[in-house]
């Protein structure tokens, strides 16, 4: 259950780092490369290059979690605790991305003409 | 704060009050996700309103060295936890001293950011997304502040011979930390430097 007295191998850090370090080259060469075009979706704008940028940094934070946190065999209580509070995280992202896809026009008036004022 | 009995503590107490202790430290990263998920949730707002008006004004290469510089932090401190849970002293003590220095590397480039963006006349208030900028950065760098001194206090620690392979909580518990800083940026660097 828990890793109190685990002495495991030091192996699968170096291949998490290894991992790190070639998504990390993988997010910075996306930043350079229209990804909705390469995909064929034209039009979509930078709301591809956004998407592929925050998958690329969503397998990140799994891994970090996963093998340096060592979610992989923590307590069932600190996964329900890692598990809510990203439940919250992306209760409150969706609610806010919902705002921009339904409410859209009034939500970017309101936040433009923020933007705007300075 | 040093713990002199430990060593005649039955093996199931380390583990139950270790348990506890990750509990305690999984709560409170919790609440730490809340605290950047309201400053990022209005970061998402401001930038919705404005995909296409906010051009990057920042050094993308800078921003990709603190990456590479805070993921290699976070393998130094994977090893010091692995190291002290072994109770190989001086192993941990180096891969502790490396962790901090790699922070202290990480506040450096972060300064030379800073100071650039300064001496260009470009500060929080300058534009909505530099508020973000220095709000998100520099509540990140607080905590890389705050690593920083309880690394230094658990070297010392360390050296004096506080932890063994039964007592090493607050070398494992400030790992826990360490990696959520490290996480955090790297959610940082896209969404301020590249997207």
């Amino acid at each position: 259950m828990s890793t109190s007295t685990a002495s495991h191998s030091l192996k699968p850090y170096f291949l998490v780092f290894s991992a790190l370090l070639g998504l990390t080259v993988l997010t910075v060469a996306l930043s350079y490369v229209d990804v909705g075009r390469a995909l064929g979706l034209s039009g979509s704008g930078r709301a591809a290059n956004i998407v592929a940028g925050l998958v690329v940094a969503l397998i990140k934070a799994s891994l970090v979690v996963w093998i340096f946190m060592h979610q992989d065999h923590e307590e069932g209580i600190n996964r329900f605790i890692l598990g809510f509070s990203v439940a919250l995280l992306t209760l409150a992202f969706l609610a806010l991305s919902a705002d921009f896809l339904w409410l859209g026009t009034y939500v970017k008036a309101a936040a433009g003409a923020l933007v705007a004022g300075r | 704060m040093s713990d002199e009995h430990h060593a005649t503590l039955s093996p199931s107490f380390h583990a139950e009050r270790r348990d506890l202790r990750a509990m305690g430290m999984w709560l409170f990263l919790g609440s730490e996700v809340m605290f950047f998920t309201a400053f990022f949730g209005a970061y998402i707002v401001v930038r919705s309103a404005s995909v296409e008006s906010i051009v990057h004004p920042l050094d993308k290469v800078l921003g990709a060295l603190n990456t590479v510089v805070l993921i290699t932090s976070s393998l130094t401190m994977a090893l010091a936890v692995a190291w002290s849970k072994r109770g190989e002293r001086a192993k941990t003590g180096w891969a502790l001293l490396a962790t901090l220095a790699l922070a202290g590397v990480f506040l450096v480039v972060k300064g030379f950011e800073y100071a650039h963006h300064f001496q260009e006349g470009v500060f929080p208030r300058s534009d909505i997304f530099h508020g973000f900028y220095f709000l998100l950065t520099g509540f990140h760098g607080v905590h890389v502040i705050g690593g920083m001194i309880s690394l230094a206090i658990l070297w010392v620690r360390n050296r004096r011979g506080d932890f063994d392979e039964h007592y090493n909580d607050p070398i494992e518990m400030t790992g826990l930390y360490w990696h959520f800083v490290d996480l955090v940026w790297i959610f940082l660097f896209p969404a301020l430097y590249l997207l």
